[in-house]
């Protein structure tokens, strides 16, 4: 059975990119337009993985992440923290990784494939 | 590019760069700068990245203060450095209100980094109005700003050219 991702970024174009890409590879996509609509969501379907951006319109992801329980999450914006930062936020709930915008097709669709 | 000579000609300046040479150029400008009393508006990068990545390229931040919005939609913002503002990461017109009430203190320069960050909110027609409103708020003091700006955002950018005095376009 494929395995669900949910895309979760407020530009459509990234959003639809992300999910011609993964669909591609025979991910079924969630599509969800800020942090708020994720959450949404979540209480119908339970996605395998989530692509968060960062910085968006809403609550901030750092109020959504905490209301999401059991399914592991990858930031994946342009947003440049510190290693220190990064390693912070790496051992708090369930952020398993970063993905840099702008990102490279191939290391997206690894980083996917190893994590959801 | 002179910069220094740019801005003493110039209040506010719109430099348009390719995305490869972004780094290099953001990290040449704030060392020139850096002497004078900057006030540093990061829409990209966290106060720690910024901290870290001055740090390494040896850029004294003694006289910079970063206004931040970004680290808030990460984590809650404690024990805050008296040389940063941690500003409303999910809100345009909360953050810009703030940044106006900062550039009071008479700042020599003030790097805005990057409208091209900005215009990737929603609220795009808003933006205008914002750096608009924020530029009249610049020339009411004698803090000369430097705006940057990728030049591949092509319906926006253009536009912008409008409400500074000078943009500079840098090549690859």
């Amino acid at each position: 059975m494929p395995k669900t991702i949910m895309i979760v970024d407020d530009e459509a174009d990234i959003r639809e990119t992300i999910k011609t890409i993964l669909e591609r590879e025979g991910y079924n996509t969630i599509l969800a337009i800020d942090g708020d609509d994720c959450l949404k969501k979540l209480e119908t379907v339970k996605p395998n993985l989530i692509l968060l951006d960062i910085m968006m319109p809403g609550t901030p992801v750092r109020d959504i992440v905490k209301k999401i329980k059991g399914i592991k999450i990858v930031y994946c914006s342009a947003v440049r923290t510190s290693d220190a930062e990064r390693e912070q936020l790496l051992s708090n709930g369930n952020i398993i990784d970063f993905i840099q915008k702008p990102f490279d097709i191939n290391e997206l669709i690894k980083k996917v494939k190893k994590m959801a | 590019m002179d910069i220094i000579k740019e801005l003493s000609d110039n209040q506010t300046i719109l430099l348009l760069m390719p995305g490869i040479e972004y780094n290099k150029i953001v990290l040449e400008t704030i060392k020139t700068l850096s002497d004078k009393r900057v006030c540093y508006v990061t829409l990209n990068k966290t106060y720690g990245a910024l901290k870290e990545l001055f740090k390494k390229n040896k850029i004294k931040t003694d006289n910079i203060l970063f206004v931040d919005a970004i680290t808030r939609s990460l984590k809650e913002a404690k024990d805050i450095p008296k040389e940063c503002y941690f500003v409303s990461p999910t809100s345009i017109s909360d953050a810009f209100a703030a940044l106006h009430t900062i550039i009071q203190q008479e700042y020599d320069y003030l790097v805005f980094d990057s409208l091209t960050n900005l215009f990737s909110y929603k609220e795009t027609e808003g933006v205008e109005d914002l750096i608009f409103v924020l530029l009249n708020k610049i020339r009411e003091t004698k803090t000369k700003a430097v705006f940057y700006a990728l030049n591949e955002q092509e319906k926006f950018i253009p536009r912008c050219c409008m409400y500074v005095e000078k943009t500079i376009v840098i090549e690859k």
